[in-house]
């Protein structure tokens, strides 16, 4: 038993009559339900999967594809493409963690606060960091498998676990990995020792900090019948979870020939590659494989918790079992890549000079000990990032909202017909493609930093006060509304400024800042009428 | 400066058809964006119009109208273009060929002479006899009265009968408008039809009658009752039967009967030339195409493809060029996003994508979905999820993208675009893909040119990031004589946007403006391939000298054989570019697994590529010999192209073939020796009338629209008209051929002009007021 306040010398037994320990691998709190747990850790599992995703997204976005040579222009941008198409697949696993929440008949969550139960699961603070060997050592160790699983030397057979972690056909990989498995392994080693002596022993010394080893509890916990039992799960709920048809955009691998018997049709040869941009890192030619299950039995949850798993932290196979290589193969692929490429021009950067933790709350910098970095709002100095920023966090908002609100409308809205459920979904969409736009023009922004005149803005991903939505549903339109008209504000004002100060104007201006602006805004002016039709309809 | 070669631009005119007196006045729209209004329709400018003075044939004025009137009462004003003679000069520059020119050279207007061969093929590719071919020729002509475009027929009831195709007119140069140039009027977009109606006493008094004065055909010859068990319907257009059928129509509701009423339209294509009389006799020539359309009924807006894209490919390559400035590349990714919205707003996006309406199953309303489930005998299916595909909120998703790439994301969406080899993909995978729920002219999904995708790839690998003093145009610039695109874009002066490639239709099956698919037929010469596939139709006479190899099989044999794949040679090695592609559905045991669709029509279950992206990287090659493997059996059904192996040996012949110039020496004018006067808009459906009718809005929605008049339900959904519905309610009328509430064939050919309403804004542009929204 680890050493917690409540029991400073494991060795004794428990002094207590009620234990009030921190949940601890393998145990829960006396006071919870196993249901309950079991909800804890899907919702932590959500919160995790948010968190590394807009990690994994703010390493993409800090990229900077102004190369001076073509060569590494193109490997820059597959590092991105390789990134990004990780960082679409945690999405697909946040809604996916989503459906199992309402199969249980429990609260979604898009929260990413990493409440106290879940630092065993992810023991670094949160961090936005521009791409580097650093943030790409706790990439890796975050998607990692267990040590246990890679094995210098061996050949990497299929174990049981990792068998059943994946059922169905055998595929073949459509893009191998150029890392050999001596390589991998060395990889690891390296990596753990970098973390190591960055964050201490303890924190890094097992195989129990990664993402994978929540999914494993969870896997173990809602496969057992005595601890959860079949009343728990709601096959009612299939049509209101989330839909690959809906949400997947087409992310899955291009289907496979069979006969009309049903077999592998070897004679229409391999699967055909899809078109993609000439990246010359090999894993940016693979498109995501962005996983949204539903489910509504116990096997179907424990039949997508294994996929989930495995595609984050699936080993470099010899025998190929997936098929595709995981987070942590395309992590080792960059890893490497950025490493080469380092030695030799150590002088060379991947990414605009952008901050750690950009935040627009000056009072936050003095409660985080300085390990944000403020947006300035002062009009001589970065008052156009700063309002980027804030538009950055309204639109991340927004996304949440409509996530959620979609998922609130799969109770009451018909699925084979055209609904608000399906427009919300869209909208989401569209914000995703907002939060690319803004942060793609953010990392372009000067901070105006005296000390370093390079210095660069960054998307903040900063979280507002509640992502709970109004009870009622003529609220939460009204709640979209208000938030639009919020953007709109900012949107305002950047051009407000912009007629006021010739330095603003050209900030804004020379990265295009202004074109996207007046787009955006009237989006949001037929968006505003859209949800003016809605509530005049159910008024 | 001399007068080395003469060209005509535009090298390609399209003339509108409408009966108003008086020719649309001149306009046009900003092809690059307004960045003041970047989601908006384009705003459509009144521009200075040429005013002929109809005595003299001289330019008396120009004048800007205050506002742009489409129609004059319920007439439709015609789009009557001009076409202006140029010359190369010895400096190599491309200058206006002007009466100050030819006096620098001894000439004068005397000196110039025109004449013009239009011709309607529409009756001959249906009947096979050349006596159905409707053709007019003026003499060379130098004065500047009218010239009637007189269409004569071997099959017409007498010498003297004729179709009037409009009428060409040199313009008189004067002091104000020197330059040397020709007007081409269309006609009215009338319908013409057999000396004998159909007798049929049962016929609903309704029925359309054509006028007695344009009863003309013979219905004694073939095309009156073609169809008929008697007469057949032999080597079908794709679609087939297009053209007015004995009611009722249409025929696939009816076992698929279509015995042909013997109609046939007053839209035309073909030649004008110009020759210049030198002092010392010679002449210089130039020549130019034109074509008489439907009028663009939606004028704001353009299709997601156009000709205009087809013929920049075959002017530049499938490939874009590695160093085309990333501006330039950028701007043309986001003019197709754009054109992608402007089409989709168009389109009831829910019934298109196979949606049941109302409880009313999606069989029985027209749709790609319900084409496919035809085509391949298996059950329908939505294309996208059902429940999200409505017209709003698919077309802000795409002005979504749109700002994206606006604010220098780079498109992320390259795999999501259709390859052309993909375009029988009809698994969910394959239908998904973009251009979503649209027909291309192989009659299977729409596929953007490979330029187009190329261009989205470029930008996909990234491009330096926008600057405002870096914003490109999407205009190709530099008038020269090497600037091919350029000439086929320049704007004549008076010339409306509307007779410009950019707004006719490019996904011809069989299409609006042109039957694009026409031109590729005798690319490889000495074979004459079919507009819509792979079959050879019949070979020249001197066949057996221009194509070589074979073997047994001669090249004078090869009528009813396949040509399966093109090889041409490379720096590389080879390359191999096949003239089919496989056929895939959805597994229906597997949900991962696709399946190869086979009927017993098509046992092999492949269909053809159509030819704009087929032979799109042999045009290359034009000049020089490459291999073409046919069939080495003829086939009237589709097939796979075998190699030898140890189930047989291989199933084609090799010849080697010359590939034929696309254009015309050094112009921009499709060459001759690939169509000839009317073979351009043969494939068209006679009348066209019945093609509004009977071609839905997933071919051209933006040039056929669908949806209009969309509105915000009171639950955030569209809520609009169908384009054809009669009376405008505001509740979408989904077409089943058959309810009564939608406009019908009869009325379309009685009263086009009046039933068929122009759009702008996306809104019906009401008859008693101009063409403001």
């Amino acid at each position: 038993m680890p050493v917690s306040p409540a029991n400073p010398n494991p060795q004794d037994p428990p002094s207590r009559i009620v234990e009030v320990t921190d949940p601890v691998y393998g145990k829960k709190r006396p006071d919870m339900s196993w249901r309950d747990h079991l909800v804890m850790l899907l919702t932590s599992g959500a919160e995790v999967e948010h968190a590394l995703m807009v990690q994994y997204l703010y390493a993409a976005y800090s990229i900077n594809g102004d190369q001076p040579d073509e060569e590494r222009r193109a490997l820059v941008e597959g590092w991105r493409a390789s990134i990004l198409s990780v960082a679409r697949e945690e999405m697909g696993h946040l809604l996916t963690v989503q459906n199992l929440l309402v199969l249980l008949g429990a609260p979604i969550s898009f929260d990413r606060q990493m409440m106290p139960w879940d630092h065993e699961f992810y023991p670094f603070p949160f961090s936005l960091d521009p791409l580097s060997l650093e943030t790409l050592q706790c990439f890796i160790y975050a998607e990692m498998p267990r040590l246990a699983q890679i094995e210098q030397g061996k050949t990497y057979t299929e174990t049981p676990r990792l068998l059943a972690m994946a059922p169905g056909k055998k595929r073949q990989k459509a893009v191998p990995s150029s890392i050999n498995p001596e390589q991998e392994w060395a990889c690891v080693q390296e990596v753990k020792a970098a973390l190591t002596r960055r964050f201490g022993a303890d924190k890094i010394n097992a195989d129990l900090h990664q993402v994978g080893e929540l999914y494993h509890q969870i896997i173990d916990l809602i496969s057992d019948p005595a601890r959860i039992p079949d009343s728990a799960f709601n096959e009612a709920s299939y049509d209101m979870q989330a839909d690959w048809d809906d949400w997947g955009r087409g992310y899955k691998p291009p289907p496979r020939a069979v006969t009309p018997d049903g077999d592998v049709d070897t004679a229409a040869g391999p699967r055909e590659r899809e078109a993609s941009p000439d990246f010359p890192s090999s894993m940016a030619h693979r498109h995501a494989h962005v996983q949204v299950a539903r489910a509504a039995t116990r096997a179907d949850a424990v039949k997508v918790l294994r996929a989930l798993s495995a595609q984050g932290e699936a080993p470099h196979l010899k025998q190929d079992d997936t098929g595709e290589p995981s987070h942590f193969e395309r992590f080792v692929q960059v890893y490497e890549e950025y490493k080469a490429l380092r030695k030799s021009d150590p002088s060379w950067k991947a990414t605009y000079d952008v901050p750690g933790n950009p935040t627009t709350r000056e009072d936050f910098v003095k409660l985080k000990n300085g390990k944000t970095t403020y947006i300035p709002a002062n009009l001589e100095s970065a008052a156009a990032a700063h309002l980027f920023a804030q538009l950055f966090n309204q639109r991340y908002r927004l996304l949440l909202n409509y996530l959620a609100h979609s998922f609130q409308l799969g109770r009451s809205q018909p699925l084979r017909q055209p609904g608000r459920r399906g427009m919300v979904m869209h909208r989401a969409f569209g914000e995703m493609y907002n939060l690319k736009t803004i942060a793609g023009l953010l990392v372009r922004m000067s901070l105006h930093d005296p000390k370093n005149p390079n210095a660069r803005a960054g998307p903040p991903f900063e979280l507002p006060y509640t992502l709970e939505l109004p009870q009622a549903e003529t609220d939460i339109w009204r709640q979209h509304h208000d938030l639009l008209a919020a953007s709109q504000h900012v949107c305002s004002e950047v051009f407000r400024l912009a007629g006021l100060s010739d330095s603003f104007r050209k900030e804004v201006t020379e990265i295009g800042g202004d074109v996207y602006l007046k787009t955006l805004m009237k989006l949001d002016e037929e968006a505003q009428r859209w949800i003016g039709a809605i509530l005049a309809g159910r008024n | 400066m001399t007068i080395k070669q003469l060209r005509i631009l535009p090298p390609f005119a399209i003339g509108r058809l409408g009966s108003a007196s008086e020719p649309m006045d001149n306009y046009s729209f900003d092809l690059d964006l307004n960045p003041e209004d970047p989601l908006g329709y384009r705003e459509l400018k009144p521009l200075p119009t040429l005013i002929v003075n109809e005595n003299s044939g001289e330019i008396e004025k120009q004048r800007t109208p205050h506002t742009l009137e489409f129609k004059r009462g319920d007439k439709i004003r015609p789009v009557a273009p001009f076409l202006e003679v140029f010359a190369v000069t010895d400096t190599d520059e491309l200058v206006p060929l002007t009466t100050a020119l030819l006096q620098k050279e001894g000439l004068n207007d005397h000196t110039i002479s025109w004449r013009a061969t239009v011709s309607n093929r529409k009756i001959v590719r249906r009947t096979g006899d050349e006596n159905d071919l409707v053709r007019a020729q003026t003499k060379w002509f130098n004065d500047h009265r009218s010239h009637t475009l007189a269409g004569k027929c071997a099959n017409f009831i007498s010498p003297e009968a004729s179709v009037n195709f409009g009428t060409v007119r040199f313009i008189k140069p004067n002091h104000d408008f020197p330059e040397i140039r020709l007007r081409f009027t269309p006609a009215e977009g009338l319908i013409y039809g057999p000396d004998q109606p159909a007798s049929d006493p049962d016929q609903d008094g309704d029925a359309y009658q054509i006028h007695e004065d344009r009863a003309i055909y013979n219905s004694k010859k073939s095309w009156f009752g073609l169809g008929t068990p008697e007469n057949p319907a032999k080597n079908q257009t794709l679609p087939p039967s297009l053209f007015a059928i004995n009611p009722p129509a249409p025929s696939w509701l009816f076992d698929n009967v279509a015995i042909s009423r013997g109609y046939f339209d007053d839209a035309c294509d073909g030649f004008v030339e110009v020759q210049l009389t030198l002092n010392d006799g010679s002449t210089l020539a130039a020549k130019a195409r034109i074509c008489a359309a439907p009028p663009a009924l939606a004028p704001d807006s353009l299709f997601v493809r156009t000709l205009a894209d087809d013929l920049e490919q075959v002017i530049n390559g499938p490939d874009v060029a590695p160093d085309e400035s990333p501006d330039v590349t950028r701007a043309r990714a986001l003019d197709i996003i754009r054109r992608a919205y402007e089409t989709v707003r168009f389109m009831n996006v829910a019934v298109m994508n196979g949606n049941d309406f109302k409880g009313r199953p999606a069989l029985s309303l027209d749709s790609m979905p319900e084409e496919e489930a035809a085509d391949t005998q298996r059950s329908i299916r939505p294309v996208m999820a059902a429940g999200s595909v409505d017209t709003f909120a698919i077309m802000t998703l795409h002005q979504q993208v749109f700002a994206a790439l606006q604010g220098g994301a780079a498109p992320w969406f390259l795999r999501l675009l259709r390859q052309p080899d993909e375009v029988a993909d009809f698994t969910d995978r394959g239908r998904r893909k973009m251009p979503a729920l649209m027909c291309g002219a192989d009659n299977n999904y729409l596929a953007l040119t490979w330029r187009q995708i190329d261009t989205i790839r470029k930008a996909a690998e990234g491009l330096p990031a926008p600057t405002p003093k870096t914003a490109a145009s999407v205009v190709p610039k530099g008038l020269t004589p090497k600037n091919l695109s350029a000439q086929i874009s320049y704007e004549a002066k008076g010339n409306p946007i509307s007779s410009r490639p950019v707004t006719s239709v490019a996904n011809c099956c069989p299409g609006l403006e042109v039957d694009f698919r026409a031109v590729w037929r005798r690319l490889f010469k000495g074979v004459e391939l079919r507009e819509y596939d792979n079959l050879v139709i019949k070979v020249s006479k001197d066949c057996d000298k221009v194509v070589k190899g074979g073997g047994k099989l001669k090249p004078s044999k090869l009528a009813g054989h396949r040509l399966l794949r093109v090889v041409v040679p490379a720096a590389s090695g080879e390359k191999e570019f096949l003239m089919m592609t496989p056929m895939w559905g959805p597994s229906s045991s597997d949900v991962d697994g696709k399946i190869r669709l086979t009927t017993s029509s098509n046992p092999d279950g492949m269909a053809a590529v159509e030819w704009s992206n087929a032979l799109a990287r042999i045009l290359p090659s034009k000049g020089s010999i490459v291999r073409c493997d046919f069939s080495a059996e003829a086939s009237d059904q589709q097939m796979a192209l075998v190699e030898d192996s140890d189930d047989g040996p291989k199933n084609y012949v090799s010849f080697e073939c010359e590939v034929q110039a696309f254009f015309e020496n050094d112009t921009a004018v499709i060459s001759s020796d690939l169509a000839d006067a009317g073979e351009l808009t043969q494939g068209l459906c006679s009348p066209w009338q019945n093609d509004y009718r009977e071609c839905s809005c997933y071919y051209w929605a933006s040039a056929r629209p669908d949806y209009v008049n969309v509105e915000l339900g009171p639950n955030g959904l569209s809520t609009g008209d169908n384009w054809m519905q009669r009376e405008r309610s505001n509740s979408y009328v989904a077409d089943d051929y058959a309810d009564t509430r939608l406009l019908m064939y009869d009325e379309l050919f009685a009263k086009w002009e009046q039933v068929l309403k122009f759009q702008i804004g996306g809104r019906d542009v009401p008859d008693d007021t101009d063409g403001e929204p």
